[in-house]
């Protein structure tokens, strides 16, 4: 071959392999599509002793629901019928104690709540997930005759690192102790935060996680109620019914979920109120508001809060003799699975559907048992339809509104008060 | 003097005989020692002769040695009750000697006048040109005798003064007779020398003086055929040292002897001398069998030493006389291997060494080599990528080779690539020991093809200097730097054999047994090569083609290199030629790019080669310049790791030819010369990479013990899988993908060679990644139940894998466990064993198939189903249940495999008795 043709070659060859080198290659690999498992952490279950709890099941799908005692590994597995429910007892999957439960749903169209009961007290929370994210849980009270703890769960494999911190009338309050808290695999912690800090008026607690992921709730005893309440990541937006129980007035806790300050709006809820703002205000880094119903004008059937950052929004039922709490809705929806929500012959059972939109028309109450027939209603015109839920299985009711809504349930037996908010469903 | 030399003085003419002494001569007994099959008698008449009086003769040795009328004693020991006081000294006289006839009055004269204790003569060798034999000699510190005289040293009188030496051998040695019956005599166990030498150190030890009287002149006919390097004589050294040593002296001397010993024996296999090593074995045990005795003459020595060890180091020379002959003789067949063409001689050898760079180049490489290898000398080989350990069982990967079930991930039919078949031969062969046989292929395969490349480049008549610069580029030049670093291992093993294979190829046949021999040695060569890198089948064909066209070879090479191609595929066997064949082309992670400056160099390099002068070598520069671009292009383009691999050995082998060629011109513009030797450097450089770690470019290890938690967490070894989850770079062997990262099943701890190459997916696999699916989309709470089935019971999640945290962090059954802080590791307390015989009872993987307790029911094997196995194998899911009455499951689908393995042996050992035959002539 001539030089010339060979040196030709030469140079092309040798420009084509590094050209061919820098050309991109192939596609960009598939990503995972993180979902979210359905389950849910009833940490305030109980077993034995003062308090025994029984967790309500419920899903809108039909399948199998395996409840784990968090601790003992004990596991029991339950079949739901196509939208229906289930009771688990707490006492058979162990003896004594605080007991978490891992509740594995066939879907994510269902909900639990915990029905804790003791002497006079009466105490209703709703299972939650175990976020990765801070949680809060205000409303808390640590003055005297008040047993408040703190109970942690991690149901997972890996350990779980938290940081708890609380504050109240004293602003952010910093505990060694509380500072980096292991919670071991399938382990739960009970806290006695009361003891560690007592005397406080109101508290709010927020668990920031370093590893792993918990679920929290708290559970305050007085002496002649109770109330467990399960904590929550922050939101921006609240709905909170103010449902009006004898004997229990309410009042709003607010806490942010990161140790910044905010400032929050209360409107009413309901497209009527928009605009119309019933109080503001704003909160120092480390610390919460307290906003009771009363001051919001005796109207005002719930509310719409909105803050600047992040917040947790409870909603507080108490008197001389009730005590409860439950954490509001961060969201309104069509349709609310209420969990656990039936009377028996002490119990009083109330649904209190909070009107988010003016368009609703009518609600219907579905009991999740084969043999009760769903029921319709008229919403309050005022914003705020409370239903007697007079029959049905205990493992609870269906809540659907043509329009959006929030909905809670109290139940009452004597004077002692329970409050859960319901489950909001996909549409 | 001229009139000496030829022979030993006729009889009847005794030279100088009216010399006579003066005063009254003391009386000597002359010891003739009878020798097997030699005739004395010459040397009783020569020592009639002697010109000294007072003498008695007595013949030492059988009767039938010793002629009529001679008196005769069996023994030396023997003569010792007949030495009177009337006889002052002992004269001992080889019957093959010829003392002149003076010998024995310089030996009186000189002994007495130095008052020495003995007194050697200077030994001339007999019918030659005065030829010294020994003129006394020094010893090293472990009784070595060192003459000081070249081969064939000529006596010009240059050594005659009478001077104390370490020992005189005992051809004519005189003795007085007090010292010799004060020291017992000689040594009854010793062979002859090394009795002479302990007789000297004795009498050294207890003052006396030992010397030589050069005037005193005997010849030696060297009938007794006494070979000093017989292992009686290295024996008789032993003792001779340790008999004579006090105990301070022996605390270091005898260590340093076990130790030249040792490296004189192995050495001594270098130059094919492998009786040195059973000869010192042999001493050493006749030295434990003589030990009593040793002790007993130690004591009777105590009692008689005069003076300290320092007298006999007073005539040692330093060192040890083994080990330098060793090296010497080893200088001497490496400068002979390098060129066989030079002096036979050795002054001729070591003159040509000075004028060849061919020397100082191979030397440098291997030097450059053996510091690229620094790290496989220490015996630490690396595990990461597709070079793996060795499997401990030889045995049971080459039954699953041959036919078995392949256990690497959820289990196959397929064959394993041959690679695993070749190497676990080798490690079989090696008795099993699977470092020390990765590490000696490795190094075998890389000398191979450094000397290979030489070897070629002188076949191609282009210099073997530029052939070791050549073979350096292209062993650990940027090329093959790229495969290593990607840990493919086995295509180092077949670029050793490659230079081999392209050289045979390369070779006209002839006619006849010649031509059978080396259409095997291609077809041999050629399946080295294949056998580790299929895909270099074609890179043969290739290469012989580029060099072809380069003027290097007719046409009918290229049909040769087919023939050898077609020949070498058939040791493939099981792993291309049975049913379910494998040809190994996913050998994981895809070799690294070529750096620009590669390109840059080889382009400059092969422009400056078109400019050379000298036909024969711008050809084949040109040829390997257009191979190396070539190759590097191809591996730019192919997405096959083995492809890619393969035009890299052509790229790499290009460049070395280009390197050649460029060093080769010997005429030409001084300046042009310069420049194609500053390009052939230049590419010569892109090996400096290669040197870093030590590794020969290998990967840094990552595999070697970071699972054995397994082992030593495990409670039931066979019974369980670690599921190993990264980036494909990081993971042992071949690995499957989902989403963004990289998985695959191990079961070893480490991970070894014979499951580093994933059979083809199958129902389990896609099982398996379903499963991993899942827990990446962190949709499963139980990610251990799901893996069970699978027999995973260790996840390990490398910290490079991120997709995976969301999915582990909200799960239930798989625990992390703090083993290893560079990676995340989880068991899996939902675990079910490789083989499920119940809640209770587990079947183990036996390294053949599975065994365990026998039980009633069935017994699920966590394997890809496949109707081989048995007993009564049924299909459940992808997996499979076998009965477990038997208390065994095999698998015995394999029949032809095992034919096939069978016959590509018998193939191998055919090709290599065939290539071996035909070179004979």
């Amino acid at each position: 071959m001539k030089g010339w043709l060979m040196a030709v070659a030469i140079v092309t060859l040798g420009i084509a392999g590094p050209l061919v080198a820098a050309a991109p290659t192939g596609e960009a690999p598939e990503v995972p599509v993180i979902t979210e498992p359905s389950f849910l952490v009833c940490t305030g279950a109980e077993a034995g002793g003062g308090f025994t709890s029984h967790v309500a099941v419920a899903s809108a799908e039909a399948g199998g629901v395996t409840a784990t005692a968090i601790g003992t590994g004990s596991s029991e597995t339950v079949a739901i019928n196509s939208a229906g429910g289930a009771d688990i007892d707490v006492d058979r999957l162990a003896e004594l104690g605080v007991t978490p439960l891992l509740m594995e749903l066939p879907t994510d169209q269902a909900g639990a709540a915990t029905v804790t009961r003791s002497g006079t007290a009466d105490a209703t929370s709703s299972c939650a997930g175990a976020p990765g994210e801070s949680q809060v849980l205000a409303g808390a009270s640590s003055q005297s005759g008040e047993d408040l703890t703190l109970i942690v769960a991690n149901p997972f494999a890996p350990e779980a690192r938290v940081q708890v911190a609380a504050s109240g009338e004293l602003g952010e309050e910093v505990v060694a102790e509380l500072e980096e808290v292991v919670v071991p695999p399938s382990t739960a912690i009970s806290l006695p935060v009361g003891r560690i800090l007592p005397a406080r008026e109101s508290l709010s607690i927020r668990i920031d996680p370093l590893a792993g992921r918990v679920a929290a709730a708290l559970r305050q005893v007085a002496a002649t109620d109770a109330a467990v309440w399960e904590g929550r990541t922050g939101s921006q937006e609240w709905f909170i019914p103010l449902p009006v129980i004898d004997g229990a007035g309410a009042s709003i806790a607010l806490a942010a979920a990161a140790p910044i300050g905010f400032e929050y709006t209360v409107e009413p809820a309901g497209q009527a109120g928009q605009g119309e703002m019933l109080t503001e205000g704003s909160v120092a880094a480390g610390g919460q508001a307290i906003i009771p119903a009363s001051a919001l004008g005796a109207s005002t059937k719930g509310v719409v809060i909105s803050a600047t950052e992040p917040v947790v929004a409870d909603l507080m039922l108490s008197g001389p003799d009730a005590r409860a709490v439950t954490p509001g809705a961060s969201r309104s929806a069509l349709r609310w699975l209420v969990p656990g929500a039936g009377p028996d012959e002490a119990t009083s059972v109330r649904l209190w559907v909070l009107t988010v939109d003016d368009q609703l028309a009518n609600i219907t109450v579905t009991p999740l048992a084969p043999g009760y027939a769903p029921r319709a209603y008229q919403p309050d015109p005022r914003g705020l339809t409370m239903l007697q839920v007079a029959e049905g299985p205990s493992q609870g009711v269906i809540v659907d509104g043509d329009a959006e809504i929030v909905v809670v349930w109290t139940s009452q037996r004597g004077a002692s008060v329970a409050l859960a908010t319901a489950t909001p469903l996909e549409e | 003097m001229s009139a000496r030399m030829t022979a030993p003085p006729a009889p009847g003419t005794p030279e100088d005989a009216s010399t006579t002494l003066q005063v009254p001569a003391p009386a000597v007994t002359v010891a003739v020692l009878a020798i097997d099959g030699v005739d004395i008698g010459p040397a009783l008449e020569a020592v009639a002769r002697q010109a000294y009086g007072p003498v008695a003769v007595v013949a030492v040795g059988r009767a039938r040695d010793v002629p009529a009328g001679v008196e005769r004693v069996g023994h030396l020991p023997d003569l010792l009750s007949q030495l009177g006081p009337e006889r002052e000294y002992l004269w001992i006289v080889h019957g093959d000697a010829r003392p002149r006839p003076d010998a024995l009055r310089a030996l009186v004269a000189e002994l007495e006048r130095n008052d020495a204790a003995v007194a050697g003569s200077k030994i001339l060798v007999e019918g030659s040109v005065d030829v010294l034999e020994s003129i006394g000699s020094a010893t090293d510190a472990f009784g070595e005798p060192f003459t000081g005289l070249d081969e064939d040293e000529v006596d010009l009188e240059q050594y005659d003064v009478v001077r104390e030496v370490a020992f005189v051998p005992a051809t004519s040695v005189l003795i007085r007779r007090d010292v010799y019956k004060g020291l017992a005599g000689l040594d009854p166990d010793m062979a002859p020398t090394s009795a002479g030498l302990d007789l000297s150190q004795r009498v050294r030890l207890t003052g006396g003086r030992v010397i030589v009287v050069p005037s005193s002149e005997v010849f030696h006919r060297q009938d007794c055929g006494h070979d000093p390097d017989s292992w009686r004589e290295r024996a008789g050294r032993m003792r001779a040292m340790l008999k004579a040593y006090r105990p301070v002296s022996l605390i270091w001397v005898a260590p340093l002897a076990v130790l030249a010993d040792l490296i004189d024996g192995l050495g001594s296999l270098l130059v094919g001398r492998g009786r040195t090593l059973v000869d010192l074995f042999k001493a050493w045990g006749w030295n434990l069998y003589h030990l009593p005795s040793l002790i007993g003459d130690r004591r009777s020595l105590r009692r008689v030493r005069a003076v300290g060890d320092e007298e006999l180091f007073r005539f040692q020379v330093g060192g040890a006389i083994r080990l330098r002959r060793l090296g010497g003789e080893l200088g001497e067949r490496l400068a002979r291997a390098f060129d066989q063409e030079s002096s036979d001689s050795l002054a001729g050898r070591v003159r040509a060494i000075g004028h060849r760079p061919a020397i100082f180049t191979s030397i440098a490489a291997l030097v450059v080599l053996a510091f690229a290898t620094r790290a496989l000398w220490t015996g630490h080989f690396p595990a990461a990528g597709m070079t793996l350990p060795l499997a401990s069982t030889p045995g049971d990967v080459l039954f699953a080779y041959s036919g078995g079930w392949n256990p690497a991930g959820l289990g196959s039919p397929q064959a394993m690539p041959s690679t695993v078949g070749a190497l676990s031969a080798i490690q079989w062969l090696l008795f099993g020991k699977g470092g020390f046989s990765a590490i000696a292929v490795t190094l075998t395969a890389l000398a191979a093809a450094l000397f290979g490349f030489a070897g070629l480049a002188r076949k191609l008549e282009l210099g073997l200097a530029g052939g070791y610069a050549a073979g350096v580029a292209y062993t650990l030049g940027s090329a093959l730097a790229a495969v290593a670093g990607a840990g493919h291992w086995q295509v180092l093993l077949a670029a050793g054999a490659l230079p081999w294979a392209v050289r045979a190829c390369l070779s006209e046949l002839g006619k006849g047994r010649p031509a059978i021999g080396r259409v095997a040695l291609a077809g041999l060569t050629c399946g080295l090569v294949v056998v580790f890198l299929p895909a270099a089948a074609v890179a043969i064909v290739v290469l012989v083609i580029g060099l072809v066209l380069a003027g290097q070879a007719s046409w009918r090479a290229v049909g040769r290199a087919f023939a050898g191609v077609g020949l070498g595929l058939l040791l493939l066997g099981p792993s291309v030629l049975g049913g379910r064949a494998s040809l190994s082309l996913d050998l994981g992670v895809m070799p690294s790019r070529l750096q620009w400056w590669w390109y840059v160099v080889v382009i400059a390099a092969s422009l400056g080669a078109i400019l050379l002068p000298e036909k024969g070598c711008r050809r084949v520069g040109e040829a390997g310049g257009l191979l190396a671009l070539s190759g590097a292009l191809v591996a730019e383009i192919v997405t096959v790791p083995a492809v890619a691999d393969a035009a890299l050995l052509v790229a790499a082998f290009g460049t070395g030819l280009l390197v050649t060629a460029l060093l080769a011109p010997n005429s030409g513009r001084a300046w042009l010369r310069v420049a194609a030797a500053s390009g052939a450097w230049l590419v010569v450089a892109g090996a400096i990479p290669a040197l870093v770690g030590g590794r020969a470019g290998l990967p840094p290890d990552a595999w070697s013990d970071r699972l054995d938690f397994v082992a030593t967490l495990s409670s039931a070894p066979g019974t369980e899988r670690t599921l190993v989850i990264g980036m494909e770079t990081e993971l042992p062997g071949t690995s499957r993908q989902v989403f963004d990262f990289e998985y695959r099943l191990v079961t070893g701890s480490p991970p070894t060679l014979d499951e580093a190459q994933l059979p083809e997916a199958a129902a389990g696999d896609g099982a398996l990644e379903d499963a991993l699916r899942v827990l990446a989309e962190a949709g499963d709470l139980r990610p251990g139940a799901a893996l069970a089935p699978f027999a995973v019971r260790w996840v390990v999640v490398l910290d490079s894998v991120t997709a995976l945290d969301e999915g582990l962090a909200r799960q239930v059954d798989l625990a992390p466990r703090p083993v290893d802080p560079t990676m995340r590791v989880y068991e899996n307390t939902a675990f079910l064993p490789r083989g499920q015989a119940g809640e209770e009872v587990s079947w183990g993987w036996d390294g053949r198939g599975y065994s365990g307790d026998p039980v009633s029911g069935e017994v699920r094997l966590a394997e890809n189903s496949d109707g081989g196995w048995g007993p009564e194998a049924a299909v459940d899911d992808w997996a499979m249940t076998v009965s477990g009455s038997e208390g065994e499951a095999r698998y015995s689908g394999g029949g032809l495999g095992r034919a096939l393995a069978v016959g590509s042996g018998v193939w191998l050992v055919a090709m290599a008795g065939l290539a071996i035959w035909g070179r004979r002539r």
